[in-house]
């Protein structure tokens, strides 16, 4: 009961005019550190469908600066994009990048279970699941859940990407929200 | 917790994409045929109260809901046993930003209790290990972002850093189960479609 409350506080509180001293911050990116890039473009690009929009070595120290590591690193990032549509509707999504750190490579990190506190998992939804299924199986990707069929339309599984970042991948149909959005 | 998440709304929002529907692509371009899209990401958190607090207090977010998950499906989906406890918040990222209306993916956080989950490290010594996961923020205010995080006592691994043109400052800090975090500020253009570093 307390932790509801707290919850319900804290929305108040956000909806309050307090919220104008709030920062407003968005989330454009999301960086996956990988150990083999071509294996994980394989995976985003090829399996998944992201389209690829830079492919390049990092050559901007300031980055690794802000990365924390030695200018005698190499780096090399992957920007891949979402699409911008849903259905025909013009939709804004996090776009996704690989960032490979080699000369030496990064250490890995220990993940001591399937789900572990400290891991982010990945959301995505296609409109092509079997294609994807295909793709994965293809690659030998690893399904953490294999893909399930649900009465309703929604079929989803979970796979792990060549590092082990969780990835919940969905096909489903337009929920009454959005279709009433096309309209 | 909102009424407006019931649990067929929340598993709506588990199951949710942003973006599906496939563009034609041209005879002559080549695969993917698939059109995939990031909708969320959920981090796996050990407190979700400390977690709720550093992303709605400390960087702005919005908290949209908040619940127990009793679904199985929605557990067989994310591999805990029935018996474990799951608690599921969602937040979403402010929509305006510098005069402009953005909305980012959101942001989900899940605690697993019954007994709680192991905890993923880094080797010894390393703040940057392959496999992990970073988030690129934007935000209007790194003045108040920063005394937030000191305030909320995160691990800050970049003070605020002004780029060599001064127009841009960077923060780097960890969420509270270590998820890194950059957070930037800079003058307002596109950034939807921007790559992260501009080569010299």
């Amino acid at each position: 009961m307390k932790t509801i409350l707290a919850s319900l506080v804290l929305a108040l509180g956000l909806a309050s005019p307090l919220q104008a001293q709030n920062p407003e911050t968005i989330l454009p990116r999301n960086l996956l550190l990988v150990s083999d890039l071509e294996a994980s473009k394989k995976f985003y690009a090829y399996a998944l469908g992201l389209e690829i929009t830079r492919d390049a070595p990092i050559a901007d120290k300031i980055t690794f600066k802000h990365l924390g590591i030695a200018e005698t690193h190499t780096a090399h990032i992957v920007v891949l994009r979402p699409s911008p549509t849903l259905n025909g509707l013009p939709r804004e999504s996090a776009m996704l990048a690989l960032l490979q750190v080699s000369n030496p490579p990064l250490p890995k990190i220990q993940r001591p279970a399937n789900l572990a506190v400290g891991e982010v998992a990945l959301a995505l939804r296609t409109n092509d699941i079997e294609t994807v299924i295909k793709r994965l199986k293809e690659i030998g990707a690893t399904f953490a859940v294999e893909p399930v069929r649900t009465p309703d339309g929604l079929i989803e599984m979970a796979v792990l990407d060549p590092d082990g970042v969780r990835m919940q991948i969905n096909q489903r149909p337009d929920s009454e929200r959005e279709k009433a959005a096309r309209k | 917790m909102k009424k407006d998440h019931d649990l067929k709304g929340l598993m709506a929002l588990l199951a949710m994409g942003l973006c599906l529907s496939s563009p034609v692509l041209s005879q002559d371009s080549p695969a993917p045929a698939t059109v995939s899209v990031m909708s969320r990401m959920t981090m796996v958190v050990a407190d979700i109260e400390a977690s709720k607090r550093f992303y709605t207090y400390g960087l702005g977010y919005e908290l949209l809901g908040d619940n127990v998950i009793t679904n199985p499906v929605v557990k067989t989906q994310m591999g805990v046993a029935q018996d474990r406890t799951v608690r599921f918040a969602i937040l979403r990222s402010s929509h305006m930003i510098e005069g402009k209306k953005r909305e980012g993916a959101q942001l989900g956080l899940i605690q697993v209790g019954n007994p709680a989950l192991p905890v993923m490290t880094r080797p010894a010594g390393a703040d940057l290990a392959s496999g992990e996961t970073m988030m690129a923020m934007r935000t209007t205010n790194i003045d108040l972002v920063y005394a937030r995080m000191k305030e909320l006592k995160a691990r800050i691994l970049l003070e605020p850093m002004k780029s060599p043109d001064g127009k841009e400052t960077e923060l780097v800090v960890h969420d509270p189960d270590g998820v890194r975090i950059h957070v930037v500020q800079r003058p307002d253009r596109e950034v939807a479609d921007r790559p992260v570093e501009q080569p010299k």
